[in-house]
């Protein structure tokens, strides 16, 4: 019995990949988990956003993919602030919503929109197979929870507002937001620059 | 573009530096982005009277606007050329050993100046690796894992601070120097020695008579023999009336020389695709030159260690051989010499004289024998009546999927077996050092040392 000839199948040695830098540091978390949390975080975020309103699923589905697959594998501030944009929109619902006061869920999304940004600033700084120190992802853990604690007294400043059916305590915490917002852009002006010359 | 006598691009020199001469700070698209967003959904949640809309696009803001009031201070020093944080490479003085290609990169920072440093470290035959790292005032150890030796590039890193996601600093290099890697010694026992020893002293004993401390014989006395060389109890025995001395004759003592010739006119790798120059040529596996160059310098140490002389002739560089010498300092001068040795233009060309070796030495050749050259070599060498004994240095090649690679692999390596046939059939020594041959190389000398003891009793004797 004549068994046909196979072509040989050598294994290239050569293509494995090339050697590490050993580089002594603290405890570290690689890029791919950055990148995994963002796969979790991003559909979260806008799912959580979309469940307060009744948009047709087939928008809410396409968006969530887009939104993630953009973020995961091409993370930047600008794709961030997209999506971020896109779950305020989903939170509104374009109107449809029956209820149209404070929605408590509000808070959530902030919080989760938050969490995404950072992480998508890690992402995009930090390849998928770089090393982020766990001091550095913490080093600025205090002003984050400052942060977030302000974000959550004016929600619940804005919650107490619409409880007790003021609708100008609403348009006021709005519009010291949006003064906040203004201050931000009246300092920005040209980059600093602290080099020499 | 020039300005002021320089070629600009974009902006920067051709060094990379910004042309206004301008280093430092820059707010980044993340704090524009985040202000964006947030003025946005201020604006959609104003609109449609939806606080909670609004709420989404604060905390981003906050943080914006938080970070941009915190500006980074200069932190600069008078000293610095460089704005923090910045970076400095300290590697250790002097030559190194294959596998501690090692640094240290001490970083330079202050807490109000950056909060995250970000670091790409690329090196020759590398992954690039890039960390983020929280910014303080360090040592951070960073270590290659080349098994190259020779002449070799280190680190290059590519330093960059950031404060508050929003500042970034515009990156800086830090540059490692190249560094030579001298080839180490692995521990070898006894080695192949010439027939005839020369010198007046030295750790072996040759045929001639003189002050050793190998008896020869009990002879008569002679003019020329010494007093302290009368054996008396042998003189009592056999002239009792003392009519006749005698004396104890012993052996000479000599040393040995020995030649050691580096082939380092090619210098190839496991895999064949970097034969012919294209490819890189991986840093965690040894080419052939690393080989001989770790071979030649187990037995030069070997030599010295036993109090012999060794020389070294490289090649592919027709001046300046090392004259063969004994002592620990020119052991150091043989194996810097060894580091040294590289493949040169034009070195694969045929020799019309071998290097010229002195008389009664062995001669040891570390080559890859894939030309007839070292075979030219070693008959010349013989027919002078040098004893020759070759490494083979050759590593283990790897198989590739190229067809026309294996077809002419098969054709080189069909030759070079004929080669070395050829140098078993004319009775010259052969002795691998690549792969596991390398553990059996000591045992193989050894077992020519003890043929050639065998063959002429007391003395060493190489076919």
């Amino acid at each position: 019995m004549r068994f046909p000839r196979l072509p040989a199948r050598l294994s290239d040695a050569a293509a494995r990949p090339l050697p590490q830098i050993t580089v002594e540091t603290g405890p570290t978390v690689p890029g791919w988990v950055l990148r995994l949390a963002l796969l979790a975080l991003t559909p979260a975020l806008l799912l959580v956003a979309a469940s307060r309103s009744d948009l047709a699923p087939t928008l809410v589905t396409t968006v969530v993919v887009a939104c993630t697959a953009l973020l995961v594998l091409r993370p930047t501030p600008a794709t961030a602030g997209v999506t971020v944009v896109l779950a305020g929109v989903f939170l509104w619902g374009f109107g449809n919503r029956p209820d149209d006061g404070f929605d408590p869920a509000g808070l959530a999304v902030a919080l989760l929109a938050y969490v995404v940004v950072r992480c998508t600033w890690w992402a995009a700084h930090l390849p998928a197979r770089g090393h982020a120190e766990a001091a550095a992802l913490l080093a600025g853990w205090r002003r984050d929870v400052v942060v977030l604690a302000a974000t959550g007294l004016l929600g619940a400043l804005a919650l107490l507002a619409s409880g007790t059916t003021l609708p100008g305590a609403v348009l006021l915490a709005a519009l010291a937001v949006l003064g906040l917002a203004f201050a931000a852009l009246a300092t920005g002006r040209d980059p600093r620059d602290d080099g020499e010359h | 573009m020039t300005v002021g006598g320089v070629i600009v691009s974009d902006g920067r020199t051709s060094r990379g530096e910004r042309a206004d001469g301008r280093r430092g700070w820059q707010l980044t698209s993340a704090y524009t982005a985040a202000v964006a967003a947030g003025v946005v959904l201020l604006a959609l949640g104003v609109l449609t009277g939806r606080a909670d809309v609004a709420l989404v696009g604060v905390p981003g803001l906050l943080a914006a606007v938080w970070g941009r009031s915190s500006q980074p201070t200069a932190g600069q020093d008078a000293e610095s050329a460089h704005p923090e944080p910045r970076g400095t490479l300290h590697e250790p003085e002097g030559t190194a050993a294959p596998g501690q290609l090692t640094a240290t990169l001490a970083l330079t920072t202050r807490p109000t100046t950056a909060d995250i440093v970000h670091l790409r470290i690329a090196a020759a035959g590398h992954r690039t690796t890039e960390l983020a790292l929280a910014a303080r005032p360090r040592e951070v150890p960073l270590r290659l894992s080349s098994v190259r030796t020779g002449p070799q590039e280190t680190f290059a890193i590519d330093l960059r601070g950031s404060l508050h996601h929003v500042w970034e600093q515009e990156a800086t290099q830090v540059g490692g120097t190249r560094r030579l890697v001298l080839p180490a010694a692995a521990p070898l026992g006894r080695l192949p020695l010439p027939q005839k020893l020369r010198g007046l002293t030295g750790p072996h004993s040759s045929r001639r008579l003189g002050d050793g401390a190998e008896l020869r014989d009990i002879h008569p006395f002679s003019p020329g023999d010494r007093l302290r060389r009368i054996d008396w109890r042998t003189t009592a025995r056999r002239s009792p009336d003392l009519d006749t001395l005698y004396v104890r004759r012993t052996y000479a003592t000599a040393e040995a020389t020995a030649v050691l010739v580096v082939d380092s006119r090619d210098d190839v790798g496991p895999d064949l695709r970097t034969w012919r120059g294209y490819g890189t040529l991986r840093v965690d596996e040894p080419t052939s030159l690393d080989l001989a160059r770790h071979a030649a310098a187990s037995v030069a140490r070997a030599l010295v260690e036993a109090g012999d002389r060794v020389g070294l002739e490289d090649l592919a560089r027709r001046r300046r051989p090392l004259p063969p010498a004994s002592g620990r300092r020119h052991l150091r001068r043989v194996i810097h010499g060894l580091a040294l040795a590289h493949p040169k233009d034009r070195a694969a060309v045929h020799r019309v004289r071998p290097p010229q070796v002195p008389a009664d030495a062995i001669v040891y050749l570390f080559s890859t024998v894939l030309d007839d050259e070292p075979l030219h070599l070693v008959r010349t060498w013989r027919a002078k009546g040098h004893p020759v004994v070759v490494v083979d240095t050759l590593p283990d090649v790897q198989p590739v999927p190229e067809h026309h690679l294996r077809i002419a692999w098969r054709i080189a390596r069909l030759e070079r077996e004929d080669r070395l046939a050829a140098l078993a059939g004319e009775g010259v020594p052969v002795v691998g050092w690549a792969g596991s041959r390398r553990d059996q190389a000591a045992v193989r000398f050894e077992a020519l040392a003890r043929a050639a003891q065998r063959h002429v009793p007391g003395r060493t004797v190489l076919p």
